[in-house]
């Protein structure tokens, strides 16, 4: 309980499946995390949504103990989902390869809101267009 | 992934606001399913990928580069600059971090992790796992209550250990002759690994973990010490509970409270009517053996 924050490490990994290989083994290995229970714990926790990327931030304290928190999957994710994409554009400006709508863009903003630097959802909403714009799918009004 | 030639590191650093598009581009195209190292540098945000030794590291520079470019979310010209690549030896993760956490001694105390060979005669040991709970002997205060839990724990004595974490200090009381523990702590995930480290070190017996603050302690005038290290502002909330729980007679240890509050720590001890304490130091941190 006597917790003194030493840093933070942030991750994109995918739910379900981390393992010491890197990533994460140099990610944590630096700051002498336990690699294997840091494993063990995120899969458990994010078995259910096995597939996706899930963001994580990994809180590491002076004794080398830690805990970490998992995010909603980031907006491209939930972007590729709404528009029905394996992936996204390599060429976002030239190669357009899907579409997706106003109300779409608001749905993934009111999930994203928690975890965004948005004052309110219109703010969430442009970050989201943002997105979805520079990885090729267009936005419909 | 599996890589016997080893890795290519590459770090791209871009705007913050371009975070979400590229890391979906580097894990699209890139990486795949690996996943992504993200690290804050004033405005913008680090990147850190590997892909394995026998990618050609130009070729996936110049694909970073071209998205860049093209997705028009970092000026053109700026491309060279914020990626960059090296090579890394494929090295056994889990080794590096296991031979990077020597045992710690503390007098005649030694605190080692569970995979260490070495032997220690003569000396009090803990074995522990270091996991997700605090308390794996690597920090100051850690070691300051080792030290003061090993000079002030007589055979028989009863010990509360509030914030107990891994356990770490109440194995030592039962290891030194403590009959009964209650160790608690409320850490949503500090208890598998507390009865963990207990049965490493064959006291499970003598000790009871439970998540939980002093609501939890029901007994009065009742422990010979009570151990805590928290915080400063913890231990001024729970003092009180601490003074009901302890015998009178009994001793109290607390650390937690930074050398720079040890002034303010003396009066609201004095004011509680607690004179008979002394101070130990470590770098910035202090801790407390209280006479009741």
């Amino acid at each position: 309980m006597a917790k003194k924050i030493s840093g933070y490490i942030k991750l994109q990994i995918p739910a379900g499946n981390a393992n010491p290989a890197p990533p994460i083994g140099p990610a944590l290995g630096q700051h002498g995390v336990n690699i294997m229970e840091f494993c063990k714990a995120f899969n458990a926790r994010t078995q259910q949504q096995a597939g996706m990327i899930i963001p994580v931030v990994i809180t590491v304290y002076a004794d080398k103990s830690f805990s970490f928190i998992t995010k909603t999957p980031p907006a491209a994710v939930l972007l590729k989902k709404a528009a029905k994409l394996e992936k996204a554009s390599g060429e976002p400006n030239r190669n357009k390869i899907g579409r997706v709508s106003m109300s779409q863009i608001k749905e993934i903003a009111e999930l994203k809101m928690v975890d965004l630097n948005a004052a309110d959802v219109e703010g969430a909403m442009k970050m989201i267009a943002g997105t979805a714009r520079s990885m090729g799918i267009e936005v419909a009004d | 992934m599996s890589a016997p030639d080893g890795y290519i590191e590459i770090t791209v650093t871009v705007p913050k606001e371009s975070e979400e598009p590229v890391c979906n581009f580097l894990i699209d195209h890139i990486v795949g399913g690996n996943g992504l190292i993200l690290e804050d540098v004033d405005d913008s945000i680090s990147i850190r990928l590997y892909v394995g030794a026998d990618h050609d590291p130009e070729s996936e520079i110049n694909r970073i580069s071209r998205f860049l470019t093209d997705s028009a979310l970092i000026p053109a010209n700026g491309t060279e600059s914020v990626i960059s690549s090296k090579r890394i030896k494929n090295l056994d993760w889990i080794d590096v971090y296991k031979n990077a956490f020597d045992p710690v001694t503390v007098g005649d105390v030694v605190v080692k992790t569970v995979w260490t060979e070495e032997k220690f005669p003569g000396k009090h040991v803990i074995t522990i796992e270091p996991k997700m709970a605090f308390g794996t002997g690597k920090h100051e205060t850690t070691q300051l209550c080792i030290a003061a839990v090993r000079a002030e724990i007589q055979a028989g004595d009863k010990v509360l250990d509030l914030g107990t974490g891994s356990g770490i200090l109440a194995i030592l009381a039962a290891k030194l002759g403590a009959s009964e523990i209650f160790g608690l702590d409320i850490d949503p995930y500090f208890k598998e690994n507390a009865v963990e480290n207990a049965q490493l070190n064959n006291v499970k017996n003598k000790i009871r973990f439970e998540r939980g603050s002093m609501e939890r302690v029901h007994h009065t005038d009742y422990y010979d010490v009570v151990v805590s290290n928290l915080i400063t502002e913890g231990i001024i909330e729970l003092f009180d509970s601490f003074v009901e729980a302890c015998k009178p007679g009994g001793k109290m240890i607390l650390s937690g409270i930074r050398t720079d509050q040890v002034d303010e720590m003396n009066t609201f001890f004095k004011d509680k009517d607690c004179t008979d304490f002394e101070i130990t130091t470590l770098n910035e941190w202090a801790c407390y053996v209280i006479r009741m």
